[in-house]
């Protein structure tokens, strides 16, 4: 115990040591250390925080099931809270980033981004499903003006600057955004395939066979896609396509199923696989 | 309809990542170039074990080999594009071995350690991300650390070879190293595992110091410093 504390003590006495050029270098590192540390902290709090929102409209859109049905409430309320998302959290990390190399903190964020894009192009498929979105249209969504958003302490000083030069004002209203990478996306979309097996194993327990077989084309579309893919280095991509296979299979059973029993008796047949799939679609993160 | 959209973003898609796969090869090829220069560089500095008479000689060969390597980071800083640094990590090590070299021939000459500035400015790297192609700090702290093992081989070699005054020295330096890499609040990575690996060096080079001490093998001079 007291040589701990011996030894502490000589710790401390060494760090106010500022003679030593030696320690002057190592302030300088540590001070950019603790910085990148503390960013990338904050930055990983901000996509805890997407994370569990996204899962949450994700669950709020699974009750969307029935076409005809009041969907129109659930969809307008989903599709607010995404865009909510869009201006708090992700603004809030873009504006952490802003003149950094977007690409030094992708992956503190990186499992919130790719929950809410699941959740996105759950809600774009749920709502008719006739627009693909990709990676340029959410990049879009999360790209800021520097006005609209800033901070209130950021607007003191754009006003002082403005007052000092107006056109100068103007001129540095740059744009910041919070960076979507192709492959992130194309990971979130892999996710997707979850919540439409998902979907389709719900709306065969409800008796809705359209939505099923809709399902199964698009599971189908989105399989052979991925399939196209080569050159993929990527672990998380090949696992991704392979879940993604297990969630085609189940989806064209159903199929299989209802074209051979009818939509009635099928839902006993598959009873079973309905509590597979819940293992499979969640990635880990919660 | 559908389908053929979703045709075409896997295409698109496609063209992304076949695109950032060649970056990667032009970026692999200019590091295979620095790998090349490094591995001479520490070639030569591989005498100083074996003959402490050559070791201004060879800090001079050395510098050539650095001066090369700026080239290539010239080079490199055309490739990668702006704000686009960490998108490729292919050129981390053998920048941290370089790093690790410049550290010991710095050492070697004038016996102080040097700063990121001088590594930056050796190798034509900016210091600040912002200003351009940069030094990592983190890459600049791997390279101190590897200098702490070679120092404390170095420290061994310099006994046999007859000078009993130079451990004294490392280990002064090294001790310096020691904490000021304490200074640093390391979280659970890369950087922290090799600082934990940085005691044994400090170790074997205190075991010399009073292998040498306890003998009275100290010259005069320099116990008297």
């Amino acid at each position: 115990m007291s040589r701990n504390k011996r030894n502490f003590n000589r710790k401390e006495t060494k760090t106010f040591d500022e003679t030593n050029p030696v320690m002057a270098i190592f302030k300088q590192c540590s001070k950019e250390l603790d910085d990148k540390q503390d960013r990338y902290e904050k930055i990983v709090k901000f996509g805890r925080d997407i994370t569990i929102e996204s899962k949450r409209i994700i669950f709020l859109l699974h009750t969307a099931t029935n076409k005809n049905a009041n969907n129109e409430p659930i969809l307008n309320e989903a599709h607010a809270r995404l865009l909510t998302l869009c201006e708090t959290h992700f603004a809030n990390i873009a504006r952490e980033l802003r003149g950094l190399d977007p690409y030094q903190y992708t992956r503190a964020y990186s499992p919130g981004l790719q929950e809410f894009i699941e959740a996105f192009t759950y809600y774009e498929y749920v709502n008719g499903g006739n627009k693909i979105l990709d990676w340029t249209d959410v990049q879009n969504k999360m790209t800021y003006d520097e006005r609209d958003s800033d901070s209130s302490e950021d607007k003191e000083n754009s006003k002082k600057d403005g007052a000092d030069d107006p056109v100068l004002g103007i001129v540095e209203r740059k744009s910041f955004k919070c960076l979507v990478q192709p492959m992130e996306f194309m990971l979130g979309l892999g996710d997707l395939s979850g919540e439409v097996m998902r979907r389709c194993i719900t709306s065969l327990g409800t008796g809705d066979v359209e939505t099923c077989f809709q399902a199964c084309t698009f599971l189908q579309s989105l399989y052979s896609g991925y399939m196209s893919l080569c050159h993929m280095r990527q672990k998380d991509m090949t696992n991704k396509i392979y879940t993604l296979r297990q969630s085609v299979l189940k989806v064209e059973n159903v199929c299989y199923n209802v074209t051979v029993r009818g939509g009635e008796a099928a839902k006993w047949g598959s009873l079973d696989n309905v509590d597979k799939p819940s293992d499979d679609v969640d990635e880990g993160f919660y | 309809m559908q389908n053929l959209q979703i045709q075409e973003l896997f295409s698109k898609f496609q063209d992304h990542i076949t695109e950032e796969q060649d970056k990667r090869e032009e970026i692999r090829e200019v590091v295979k170039l620095i790998d090349t220069s490094t591995k001479q560089a520490a070639t030569i500095l591989q005498s100083i074990h074996s003959d402490l008479s050559k070791i201004p000689e060879s800090c001079v060969l050395a510098r050539k080999h650095f001066s090369d390597c700026k080239e290539h980071f010239a080079k490199l800083g055309t490739i990668i594009p702006h704000q686009q640094y960490y998108r490729y990590n292919e050129w981390h090590y053998p920048t941290q071995r370089i790093v690790f070299m410049i550290a010991l021939t710095v050492y070697l000459e004038n016996g102080s350690l040097v700063t990121r500035e001088v590594v930056a400015d050796t190798l034509g790297l900016k210091v600040v991300q912002q200003e351009g192609f940069h030094l990592d700090v983190e890459d600049y702290l791997m390279g101190l650390l590897q200098l702490a093992s070679e120092l404390s081989r170095f420290a061994i070699n310099s006994v046999t070879l007859g000078d009993y005054g130079r451990p004294l020295n490392i280990s002064r330096f090294v001790g310096d190293l020691s904490s000021g890499f304490r200074l640093l609040n390391l979280k659970n990575d890369g950087l922290r595992k090799r600082f934990d690996a940085l005691k044994y060096d400090v170790k074997k080079i205190e075991e010399v110091v009073y292998d040498i001490k306890i003998r009275g093998l100290i010259p005069a001079a320099v116990a008297a410093e």
